[in-house]
Parts: structure tokens; C-alpha cells; sequence
């Protein structure tokens, strides 16, 4: 009975118990719980808050944010799994927000309704700094091997992927610097990492600034291919190939949680600029194994294949040889060290050019080096020429390869010629060095050797102005000038007009004598003509007798004798007259010429 | 110029300044070369000469003092012009030399390709030719002689402007007065007086333009910010 008893109590209170257990166990299935995605945060970043809860709620309400802006959300997600007979289901609300001012702020607990019932989050408090939050490391996490940095910005990052995590020194790989972003984002300028202690090569057209759709870590984003480069390590160790960034401008449409607002202008739109950078993309570099390092081995490392040409193999002296050595395949072939020749005495050598034709592509470097030495044998014969060992590190099969020596026969025919005997390396030009800068040194017999001017005095440059002043002097005169000619010219001639007329008058005088009649006519009319002309200005020889009258109308009388004269003249010609009309013809011009003056 | 000469055909004083130069003694070359420029005070070698004197005893003030005064005087002279950046570049303070609009410095570069005096015979000379030819112009009986006399007097006119303006830009350039520190440092006041406030200080080779002048103060400017009163005795003029 008293066994019975105990097993009763015991039943009960495991019975009890269970329903405790069970009534804890909704209890606690009935909380919400509030995460954020990142704490600290800082001033102007995207960050997201999230409640969640193992049971579907309802009428969910969330506690006043007037310290942040909310720019995305709510993203509502439900999901429901039934496994072995148990039903269990989450629900989860996230809110995208920005903080506005640093300092600390505590969100309020979320409610909701479950069953008629009303259940509260817990509440968070939230750092806000000024600049950039460093990114948290997690926990135990080792690098992934192709990715390099995570940015800690949700929305808009940059990240840098290495195609290798652990390289060789010598063994190319490809750096690609990708900006995500699920922002409305404009590029502004982007900054490399510094790249110290490594080979780097562009890939041609691999940077691709357009923005394309891409899904990382499950979300999609826009992702913009920033650069592309072939990177080649130098020496063993720990490679910090620095921080890549970029400049970038951002836009983010805010809910302002004045409904009207958000419904009608979609919100308000927030413009940031922002340096954004990867963390340190950092290589480990191994170094070469010990084990069969070949003495000859210098650096080179990659897949390659060595070929020496000589051409031609048979010459003249005093003929140029090529020696040509070609390394080509894929590796660090602009760092690649070809071996020297080392050729007889009697060939005069020029100094060996080398030339690059390399490639960066995805696949790394590939392409050849080639050194080509050029030389002159002077003396004739059958020459070994010897080319050295070459070894390079094959990364792909991680072993040494070697080129075993090589031995080339040139044959140089023909005589032998002057400055043979040695070897002649013609030195590559340098620039000549300064190795301290001085005043240039005197002027030799500076006195008196200077035809310049001998005192700061300079001369009376008024002077200049003299004809100046005296052509416009000309000019002012000018006009007095020209009335006082043309009134000279205008003016009467006077007696000395009558010089010439008396001249013609005293030939036609000798010629009355002389019995030259139709001569005396012609030089008695001439001598009137030439007096009218020099008296009056009137045309010589003018038969115009309205000209005489008018040039001498202040005395009619002479001028109408001067017109019989002419007449006289003129009819004489055709009638001649006897000696006393003539004589009385030359009296009568000699007069009115004489009284005309 | 250029040229290595023997100094026999040289002027004795100069014969001495080499030899004194030529064995360090700066001091005795730079007073011999002073009493050659006593006689050409415009002989740009002289002065050129007289600032390397200066330059080698480490009186930077005083030889930028010459270089620019025979720099001014042969823009185009390559030695003359390395020696003053070679001085200037020694100079404590970053003061830009004054250099005019760039019409002017050139046309003042032709100018003193030749001496004034020559352009000066030049221009007159064209202008009487110019003169005369307008003459003939304004008078001449001929039609042939009045046009030629028009076009010709053009010429000679714009030729007598050519070779004037070189010529007067060169002279005015010669004729502005500037100030050379030469004392390693000195202060600038706004007024000519000992206990006005200082506005500045200037270093040994700081070239500025004068303005003014009292019994023992100049008035200098560096620009139109920079500008004020300093002591007679810490400057030089060129």
C-alpha cells in the first residue's frame, strides 16, 4: 500500500513535471529573437536586424528605430519541415537599416501575436562608430583558397580573388579585384594594392567595368570586374600584396515612415561616397626544394622548352654570326635568367640584346625570351662554342628540368684579319653622371670687348620724333604750296612769254630775206601761236579764234588782230603777197606781240 | 665672347683679376673687376665676371646682384644665364624673378641684340628717309615720283617703328630699378622707421622691384601683397 502510495506521488509528480517541462518548452518556442548582423557599425552603413521565432506570429510590430534610417525590408520568410513525425517551422522578419549618428542606441523588444497571445523580443543594444568597422574574423576560419577578402558591407564590397593560394617564387598567377554591389552604384576611381615584392602583368580587356549579374554566398549581385593581373612572387615567405579599393558612390532610397511619403516618392533618396578596400590579400610563397636543385638553377620557373640557334654555322671572317638563345613556354619568362655565351678570343662580340614576347592571359604568362648575341670571328678555323647548362623548377610537376650543355662546331673560313686576338665587348652607352654643379668660368678679355652700350644712359628719343614732326609739317604747308603754284600757273607769263614768239619772228625775218615766203608765213603764224600759248595758256596751234577773243576780250581790238594775223598767214599760203604785205605782216605781229606782253 | 684668350691683349687690370681669380684669391679678382667696371658699368662680361668673383666667395646676394644685371643686359647669353639659376638656386627664399608680359620681354630681347645706340641711329635714320619720301610725295611734279614717294615713305616709317620699339622696350627694361638683399636676413616694415611693425623677412638674394626711396630706407615690393620698408644698407640696386 505504502509502495502503491509512493509510485502514485512519483507518477504524479513526473506527470507534473512533464507538463512543466512541456509548458517551459511552448514557453520558450513562443520568443522572438532579435540578431543584427553586425556590432559595432558604422555611421552611414547598411546593417540588418532580424526576428526570428520557431512559431508563426502574427500582427508583428516592431519598436520605434527614430535613430536609424530603415532602407530595405521587411524581408518576411516562413518555412515548415515535418522530420520523423515532428512538425517544426521558423519565421523570420529583417529590417535593412543605416545608422544616422555614432554613439549607442537600444532597440526596443519587437511584439507580435501568437494564439491571442502577445510575445516580445529581447532587446539589442547597438554600437555606431565613426569610419570604417574593421571586419570581424571568425572564429577558427581558415581563408578559402580562391578568396581572399570578404568585405563586411552586406550591399556593396570589394573583393580580391587569387586563381592560387600557395604559389612557388617564379609561378604566375591571376589577381582578379571584383566590386559586388546591390546598390545603385557609380564608379568612381579605383586603387590597386601596391604590389611590392612581385612581377605583375595586365591581362589585356580582362578588366570589364560593366556591371553583370553574378550569385555569391547565395545572393545576387551586380558585379564589376575591376582588374585582372598576372602576379609573380618573387622570394619565399609571406606575400602582402596590399589592400585593393575603390571610390564609389552609392545611392539608397530611406523609408522615411511617413506612409503618404513612401507611397507616393518611394522614399527618400540618400547619396554616399565611400573609399571602399579589401582586406590584405596576402600569398604564401613556398620555397624550392632543396632536394636536386641543379647548380645551374637560377630562378627560372614555369613549363618550358629551350632552343639555341646559330646561324649560319659556316662563314667568312669578318661575317656576322647569330647565336640565339630562345626559352619559351609558360612561367616567369621576363624574369628567366638565359645563360651566357662564352665565346673564343679571336671573336670580336657586341653586346647580346634581349627580347621579350610575352602574354598574360588567364593561364598565366607564356610567350618566349630570347637573348641574340651577334659576334665577328677575325681568325679562320672549326670552333666549339659552348652553350651552359640551363635548369629551371617545373611548378606544374614540382621538379627541377635541365638543358644539359650544348655544344655548337662553327666553321670560319677565309684569311685572317686585323684586330683579331681579342675579344672585344663594345660596352652599352651610359648616360654621363653630374657629380657636382659650378658657375661656368670667366669671360676672357671682357674689357672693352663689349660693343654694346657703355652706360645705362640711353639716347634722346625725341629725336625719332623729328621727321615725324616735319612730315606733318610737310602736310600742314602743303596745301599753301599747291594754291601758290596753281596761282602761278594761272598767272599772266609777262614779258618773258614773249621770248620765244620774238625768236620765231626773227627767223621768219632772215627767211623774208632770204626769200623763203611760204617759211616766213609759217614761222609769223608760229611766233602768234607760240606767244598766245605762253602768254595766255592757250592750246599751241589751236585754230579756235573764239579762244583767242575770249583770252584777250578785255582788249577786243588785239585780239581780233592777232585773229587777221592768222588769217593773213593762213591765206598767204595758197595767195601769196608781194614784199611790202609781207614786211607789214611782220611789223604788224612784231607789234601787237611786243604790245600785248 | 666665349672664346679662350691669351691675356696678353687684354687690359692689364683684367690680367690681374684672372691670375688672382685663377688662384682662389676671389677677394683681390673682385676688386680688380670693380675697377674695371668703374670705366664700362654696362660691360655685361664684366659684371658676369665680377658675380662669379662674388659666387665663389659665398656672397650669393651680391653676385646674383651682377649675374642680373648682365642677364638683364644679354638675355641670351646661355653662361650668364646658368650662373644667375645656379645663384638664385642657392638663395634661401622662393621668390620668382620679375619677368615682364611676354611682348615685352621678347621685344626686349631684340632689343638688346644690338646696342640702343645702334637702333637708335637706325630708327632715326629711317625716319628721315621716311620724311623725305613724304615729301616727294607731297610735292613731287611726277605722278611716278609721288607714288613711289607714298609707298617708299610707308616702308621707311614702319621699319623706323621696328626698329624703335625693341630698342625703347630693351631701354625701359634697363632702367627699372631693382633691389638685391645682401645681407642673409632683413626685415621688411610697413613704414620707414625702426619701430614699425614688420611685415616680413626677406634672405640674402631676394630680388623685389623698387618703389620708393627716404634717406635710409627703400620702399620694395615682391608683389602686390608682398611689399614694404627696408634698411638702405641690406639691399643693393641694380
Amino acid at each position: 500500500m505504502k509502495i502503491t502510495s509512493i509510485n502514485f506521488t512519483l507518477t504524479s509528480l513526473l506527470f507534473f513535471a512533464w507538463v512543466a517541462s512541456s509548458y517551459l518548452h511552448i514557453a520558450r518556442a513562443q520568443e522572438i529573437r532579435a540578431e543584427v548582423s553586425r556590432n559595432p557599425v558604422a555611421v552611414g552603413e547598411v546593417f540588418r536586424i532580424t526576428y526570428k521565432s520557431n512559431v508563426q506570429f502574427e500582427d508583428f510590430r516592431m519598436p520605434r528605430l527614430s535613430d536609424f534610417s530603415i532602407v530595405g525590408g521587411p524581408y518576411q520568410s516562413f518555412s515548415q519541415t515535418f522530420i520523423n513525425g515532428r512538425l517544426s517551422m521558423s519565421m523570420s522578419i529583417s529590417y535593412d537599416l543605416i545608422p544616422q549618428k555614432k554613439g549607442k542606441y537600444i532597440v526596443g523588444a519587437a511584439t507580435a501575436r501568437y494564439e491571442g497571445r502577445t510575445i516580445t523580443s529581447n532587446t539589442l543594444e547597438i554600437e555606431v562608430v565613426e569610419g570604417q568597422v574593421p571586419a570581424p574574423r571568425a572564429p577558427g576560419r581558415e581563408p578559402e583558397t580562391r578568396q581572399q577578402v570578404a568585405s563586411d558591407n552586406q550591399d556593396i564590397f570589394i573583393q580580391a580573388f587569387t586563381s592560387k593560394s600557395s604559389v612557388y617564387p617564379g609561378e604566375p598567377f591571376v589577381l582578379t579585384v571584383k566590386l559586388f554591389t546591390r546598390l545603385q552604384t557609380e564608379l568612381k576611381d579605383v586603387i590597386m594594392p601596391r604590389l611590392k615584392g612581385a612581377y605583375i602583368q595586365e591581362i589585356p580587356d580582362a578588366a570589364d567595368r560593366q556591371f553583370r549579374v553574378e550569385v555569391h554566398n547565395g545572393q545576387r549581385y551586380y558585379v564589376a570586374v575591376l582588374r585582372k593581373l598576372v602576379v609573380v612572387a618573387q622570394k619565399p615567405g609571406t606575400l602582402n600584396l596590399g589592400k585593393a579599393g575603390a571610390e564609389v558612390k552609392y545611392q539608397i532610397v530611406e523609408r522615411t515612415g511617413d506612409f503618404w511619403q513612401d507611397f507616393f516618392s518611394g522614399g527618400r533618396l540618400r547619396i554616399f561616397e565611400k573609399n571602399l578596400e579589401s582586406a590584405p590579400i596576402i600569398i604564401h610563397v613556398k620555397d624550392f626544394p632543396t632536394q636536386g636543385k641543379p647548380a645551374s638553377f637560377t630562378g627560372a620557373c614555369g613549363v618550358f622548352e629551350m632552343h639555341n640557334i646559330v646561324e649560319p654555322s659556316r662563314i667568312q671572317t669578318g661575317d656576322a654570326v647569330k647565336f640565339r638563345l630562345r626559352l619559351s613556354g609558360q612561367g616567369n619568362l621576363p624574369l628567366a635568367e638565359l645563360p651566357r655565351l662564352q665565346l673564343p678570343p679571336s671573336f670580336e662580340v657586341f653586346e647580346p640584346k634581349t627580347t621579350d614576347k610575352v602574354a598574360a592571359s588567364e593561364a598565366g604568362l607564356s610567350g618566349y625570351r630570347e637573348t641574340e648575341l651577334i659576334a665577328i670571328p677575325r681568325s679562320p678555323g672549326e670552333f666549339k662554342i659552348v652553350i651552359p647548362e640551363f635548369s629551371w623548377f617545373d611548378y606544374k610537376a614540382e621538379k627541377y628540368r635541365i638543358h644539359p650543355v650544348e655544344e655548337i662546331t662553327l666553321t670560319v673560313e677565309g684569311a685572317q684579319l686585323a684586330g683579331g686576338g681579342t675579344s672585344v665587348i663594345s660596352p652599352g652607352k651610359k648616360e654621363v653622371g653630374i657629380l657636382q654643379d659650378d658657375i661656368r668660368y670667366l669671360k676672357r678679355q671682357a674689357f672693352g670687348n663689349y660693343a654694346g652700350d657703355k652706360d645705362s644712359s640711353t639716347p634722346a628719343w625725341g629725336w625719332l620724333l623729328l621727321p615725324w614732326a616735319a612730315t606733318v609739317g610737310l602736310f600742314l604747308v602743303r596745301p599753301t604750296v599747291r594754291r601758290l603754284r596753281q596761282e602761278a600757273e594761272a598767272a599772266p607769263r609777262g614779258r618773258r612769254s614773249t621770248r620765244r614768239a620774238m625768236d620765231l619772228l626773227r627767223q621768219a625775218e632772215k627767211a623774208l630775206a632770204e626769200g623763203q615766203s611760204e617759211r616766213f608765213y609759217e614761222l609769223c603764224a608760229r611766233a602768234v601761236y607760240q606767244f598766245l600759248h605762253d602768254r595766255f595758256r592757250l592750246p599751241l596751234h589751236s585754230t579756235d579764234r573764239s579762244m583767242i577773243r575770249q583770252a584777250l576780250s578785255n582788249d577786243p581790238e588785239k585780239g581780233e588782230g592777232f585773229v587777221q594775223v592768222l588769217d593773213e598767214c593762213e591765206a598767204a599760203r595758197y595767195a601769196p603777197t608781194d614784199a611790202t604785205a609781207r614786211l607789214d605782216l611782220l611789223v604788224k605781229c612784231r607789234t601787237l606781240i611786243e604790245h600785248s606782253a | 665672347m666665349g672664346s679662350i684668350a691669351t691675356p696678353l691683349h687684354a687690359h692689364p687690370l683684367e690680367d690681374s683679376a684672372v691670375v688672382y681669380y685663377d688662384s682662389g684669391r676671389f677677394e683681390e679678382a673682385a676688386a680688380f673687376y670693380d675697377r674695371l667696371l668703374a670705366e664700362e658699368p654696362q660691360n655685361p662680361w664684366l659684371l658676369y665676371n665680377r658675380g662669379n668673383c662674388a659666387y665663389k666667395l659665398g656672397r650669393i646676394g651680391e653676385a646674383i646682384r651682377y649675374f642680373l644685371a648682365a642677364y638683364r643686359i644679354r638675355p641670351l647669353n646661355e653662361d650668364i644665364r646658368h650662373n644667375l639659376e645656379m645663384a638664385l638656386a642657392r638663395a634661401p627664399d622662393e621668390i620668382p624673378l620679375p619677368e615682364p608680359f611676354f611682348v615685352f620681354r621678347w621685344l626686349g630681347i631684340i632689343g638688346s641684340l644690338l646696342p640702343i645706340r645702334t637702333w637708335w641711329i637706325l630708327a632715326l635714320g629711317t625716319g628721315a628717309i621716311a620724311m623725305t619720301l613724304m615729301g616727294i610725295y607731297a610735292f613731287g611734279f611726277q605722278e611716278v615720283w609721288r607714288r613711289w614717294g607714298f609707298y617708299g615713305s610707308l616702308v621707311a616709317a614702319g621699319l623706323s617703328v621696328l626698329f624703335f620699339l625693341p630698342a625703347f622696350v630693351h631701354g625701359q627694361q634697363l632702367k627699372q630699378p631693382l633691389t638685391v638683399v645682401v645681407v642673409p636676413e632683413c626685415e621688411v616694415s610697413s613704414e620707414p622707421s625702426t619701430t614699425a611693425p614688420k611685415l616680413f623677412v626677406l634672405h640674402e638674394g631676394a630680388v623685389a622691384h623698387l618703389r620708393d626711396s627716404t634717406a635710409s630706407y627703400f620702399l620694395i615690393m615682391i608683389d602686390s601683397r608682398r611689399q614694404g620698408w627696408v634698411k638702405r644698407e641690406n639691399v643693393e640696386i641694380l
